[in-house]
């Protein structure tokens, strides 16, 4: 077979070679990068599924990992890679928080106790440590029937610290939403724990009234609206997440307002409107 | 056949290749770990009576079943109960135990799922989203990472990992990238020092700017012999800052950047190496890479001590070793050889002071250049300076005080502008360097505060660009008149300088000077009070700012205007000419007012006389001579007062006039 003079087989066998040789060797050692995003799946996964139940599948998935496993699997991975504190320090966030969605409240503790706040670079993650000891006991304590005077000192602490941490995260909201939104629970379930009349509608008012601050005009107009208008949203946005959620808080506080006859009204219009709607 | 040179290349990319992909591997991983999406749940929430209905319901339950007999669940706590729900507020943990015991399955309701009620409100406003979909879901639920609090993002951190791998490749293949053998060992030693550390680890710009300077600049100096021995000053420099930078004093690799992140480095190369190594024998370069060894092994704990001395010195080091080698080359090899440790001492004697003054970073480059060239110049001509003490303080301090504190004063430091500050002080200091007899004498440490000082304080309350004519012209003027009639120390020279100067400000700020005229006339004044300097140090009066009030006083009341610009000038420089040759009998012991009174009058008739001649025997430029030849007639005595019909006064003016017009001609 006659070549082109420019042509030369051997060198672009050589140099196809190397090339090829240098893109394998490039690319086999990605093997910690894909362990953890496997990590990451099946920790989400395994936080909705102890939240909702096992989650709907389709024909041939399998089902998610219970929470035990997945726990297992990132601490498993944690002791594999010590010094890499970038790496591990949000896995250990990620293993609290599923922790503490399954009531081990304990060794949410202990995972969080083993990052050091410098480790951690992100909003979210800096946020949820900064916070660990008000979510323990928040998701240790929230459908308790009864606050003893400790619980109420924390619940008392707890408020403080998530106005703080909803009015410094600015930058990233869907944390600050998540943190605001578990502060206006509080607050709601703190109005259930007193036996004075006044202090109830006080609290109840205080959860609210710290809540509006997270809320856009947009949000205010769209949420004195029943529901939530469908057309030309994305339904995962951090915005109609944030309204679809308050609607549930609005609804519960309108309840808790109703039915215990507080006279609560919250600063904000629309919430007062919302909360003294009667059904 | 492969040749061993490419099996050798070959080999050495496949390790960077294998080297690059796990360290993008963990890079990837912690990106992946930092950033990825996290599902984040509400706990479940009592969703049972509230407090306030418990206490209503035990009331009903106490009042319903009293008296009743029967089986009590609240057993023994009945009336303790009642007790406690009299209170206006009853305690709600004994509220909700007792609530237990009696309504046990009224508290069996199950907890409230915000995160159900959430996704019941999802599907209920957006039927159309798929719940099902497990990543949908998760979607529903994840909360991103937000903001990451770190300068260096990862996208940058992976291109920092493929600079760092190419870094060492380099390091290992310089021989491949450069030919020239000098060369190549310069890059092989810049590019291991910088892929040292694993550059992706970086997260802030400022340490890996500063790393990437480090290894830069210590990479040069480990290959500094590359540089070649043409050189012989950048050598002994060279060899200087490597010594330096290896005394544990020093602190290492972090004092070379320290040095390099002013000007110094580049100042002491353009202004100062050069010129050295065309001028200075090469055998004197171990002699001033001892004494620059010195100074920086001094300067090193002193900076270490004072984060402002640091940057003030790491600034200036070029400057002060600039300074030292101006000082070789003037004073030779005379400065070296009878006491070769007298330059350092002034050198390190300089830096200790400066460490100690506070405000010394108010100097600039070119004054302290000029201060040290002076310094050294004056312990040159008399060694047993630098110990002396003056009031207690070593001299050097002294001279160094005068200078920061004249530019710190801050009636002064706000009246000009910082550049107009640093050219006035600067002069000063170069004629200090001009003239080192000016400070030889000790009591002379302070000169320029007391000189410049009072002659920037007495114009400070002008704009600032006619403030800087005039008290440059002043005082550079002054100090060059002292320089060269030190006897002018012992009288009030400086003080009638900076008393006319602030009169010139006066006079300026008023409208009735411009700033140029000002100039001129200060620069006049000072080299004219030198014709005469014991007349007017002994007058009763500033003889000077009489005649300027006094000629000013005439130009305003002249009808023609004649007295304007070069000849206004001239007019008060033919006046004080007059002055000093024949004023001691008229105006020495006259007071100010009376002085300028006598002045105005013989000055209003001589310009009366003078001006009639304008276009006849005389011109403009002629006038101000003819002035002051009057003024000088009547100063000797010649009249008491101008009488034109006199024949003697008729034939001293035809002299005057055939002057003018000679010296025009």
């Amino acid at each position: 077979m006659k070549t082109s003079s420019r042509f030369r087989p051997a060198l672009f066998i050589r140099w196809t070679g190397l090339l090829g040789l240098s893109f394998a060797l490039l690319f086999s050692g990605c093997a910690t990068r894909d362990r953890v995003s496997t990590l990451d799946a099946q920790s989400n996964a395994a936080m909705i599924s102890s939240q909702l139940g096992d989650l709907p599948q389709k024909d041939g998935e399998r089902s998610a990992p219970p929470f035990t496993e997945s726990n297992r699997q990132i601490e498993a991975f944690i002791v594999a890679h010590p010094g890499q504190n970038e790496i591990t320090a949000p896995l250990r966030i990620r293993q609290a928080v599923l922790l503490l969605a399954n009531k081990q409240s304990n060794l949410a503790k202990a995972a969080f106790d083993s990052v050091a706040e410098a480790d951690l670079h992100t909003d979210r993650d800096r946020a949820l440590k900064h916070n660990a000891e008000h979510l323990i006991w928040w998701f240790s304590q929230s459908a308790n029937d009864t606050w003893t005077a400790n619980d109420q000192s924390k619940a008392v602490s707890a408020l403080k610290a998530l106005t703080q941490a909803q009015d410094s995260l600015g930058n990233s909201p869907e944390i600050r939403d998540y943190l605001a939104e578990m502060r206006a629970w509080i607050g709601l379930a703190a109005a259930r724990q007193t036996t004075s009349l006044a202090e109830a509608r006080k609290r109840l008012e205080d959860a609210l009234n710290v809540y509006t601050r997270i809320f856009s005009a947009h949000d205010f107009e769209l949420l004195k609206e029943v529901n939530e208008p469908s057309s030309g949203v994305s339904p995962t946005s951090p915005d109609v997440r944030r309204r679809l959620r308050a609607r549930a808080v609005l609804t519960h506080a309108q309840k808790q307002n109703e039915s215990d006859s507080l006279g609560a009204h919250p600063q904000n219009a629309t919430f007062d409107a919302i909360v003294n709607r009667t059904r | 056949m492969i040749a061993a040179s490419t099996a050798s290349l070959v080999v050495s990319v496949a390790k960077g290749l294998v080297k690059l992909g796990q360290r993008l591997d963990a890079l990837l991983a912690a990106k992946e770990s930092v950033q990825a999406r996290l599902v984040l749940v509400q706990p479940e929430i009592y969703s049972g009576p509230s407090a306030l209905r418990k206490v209503a319901e035990l009331k009903k339950y106490l009042s319903d079943t009293a008296g009743v007999n029967g089986p009590d669940p609240l057993e023994g706590d009945r009336a303790e109960l009642t007790a406690e729900l009299k209170k206006a507020a009853p305690d709600n943990a004994m509220i909700g135990e007792c609530y237990r015991r009696v309504f046990p399955e009224r508290l069996t309701l199950a907890p409230f799922k915000p995160d159900a009620a959430y996704i019941a409100a999802l599907h209920e406003a957006l039927p159309t989203f798929d719940l099902s979909n497990e990543d949908n879901l998760a979607a529903a639920f994840s909360i991103t990472a937000g903001q990451d609090d770190r300068g260096v993002h990862y996208a940058t951190r992976i291109g920092l990992l493929v600079v760092d791998v190419m870094a060492e490749f380099g390091a290992e293949n310089s021989g491949l990238f450069v030919r020239d053998g000098r060369v190549k060992d310069v890059v092989q030693s810049v590019l291991e020092r910088f892929a040292k550390p694993d550059l992706e680890n970086f997260t802030e710009w400022s340490p890996l700017l500063r790393h990437a300077l480090n290894s830069t600049l210590n990479g040069v100096f480990d290959a500094r012999t590359a540089f070649g021995t043409d050189r012989v000053w950048l050598t002994a420099l060279l060899d200087v800052l490597a010594a330096a930078k290896d005394d544990p004093a020093s602190g290492g690799d972090e004092f070379l950047i320290g040095l390099f992140q002013g000007k110094g480095y580049p100042q002491l190369l353009s202004k100062g190496l050069s010129r050295a190594a065309d001028t200075l024998a090469e055998d004197q370069a171990d002699a001033f890479k001892l004494i620059a060894s010195d100074l920086l092994k001094t300067a090193a704990p002193l900076a270490s001590k004072s984060a402002d001395f640091k940057e003030f010195f790491s600034d200036h080091w070029g400057d002060l070793l600039r300074a030292g080698l101006t000082g070789l080359e003037r004073h030779g090899p005379a400065l070296l050889q009878d006491q070769p440790e007298l330059l350092r001492d002034v050198l390190t004697s300089m830096t200790t002071q400066l460490s100690q003054i506070p405000q010394s970073n108010l100097l600039s480059s070119d004054t302290l250049f000029h201060l040290g060239d002076a310094a050294i110049a004056a312990v040159a001509a008399k060694p047993k300076l630098l110990g002396t003490q003056v009031g207690g303080k070593p001299w050097m301090r002294v001279l160094l005080e005068s200078f920061v504190n004249t530019v710190a004063r801050d009636g002064i430091r706000l009246a000009f502008s910082r550049e107009g500050l640093d050219e006035i002080v600067t002069d000063a200091a170069g004629v200090f360097a001009e003239y080192p007899e000016l400070i030889v004498d000790p009591e002379n440490a302070s000169l320029v505060r007391e000189v410049v000082g009072s002659i920037l304080k007495s114009v400070s309350d002008l704009p600032s660009l006619d403030a800087r004519k005039i008290a440059t012209a002043a005082a550079s003027g002054t100090l060059q008149a002292i320089a060269a009639n030190p006897g002018l120390l012992d009288t009030r020279y400086a003080k009638l300088i900076a008393d006319f100067s602030g009169r010139l400000a006066e006079l300026v700020k008023d409208r009735t000077l411009t700033g140029l005229d000002a100039t001129a006339i200060a620069s006049t004044a000072i080299q004219t009070l030198l014709n005469n300097p014991a007349l007017f140090d002994q007058a009763n009066s500033n003889l000077a700012i009489a005649v300027l009030n006094a000629v000013l006083r005439v130009a305003a009341d002249d009808p023609q205007k004649l007295l304007t610009g070069n000849t206004l000038v001239e007019t008060i420089r033919a006046v004080l000419i007059a002055l000093a040759r024949f004023g001691k009998a008229r105006v020495q012991a006259v007071a100010i007012g009376a002085a300028t009174d006598l002045l105005t009058g013989i000055i209003d008739d001589s310009l009366t006389q003078a001006s009639a001649e304008l276009g006849r025997r005389l011109d403009l430029p002629g006038l101000p001579g003819v002035i002051g030849g009057l003024v000088a007639a009547w100063a000797r005595g010649d009249f008491k007062k101008i009488d034109p019909a006199t024949p003697a006064f008729r034939e001293l003016l035809a002299s005057l006039l055939a002057a003018a017009t000679e010296q025009a001609a």
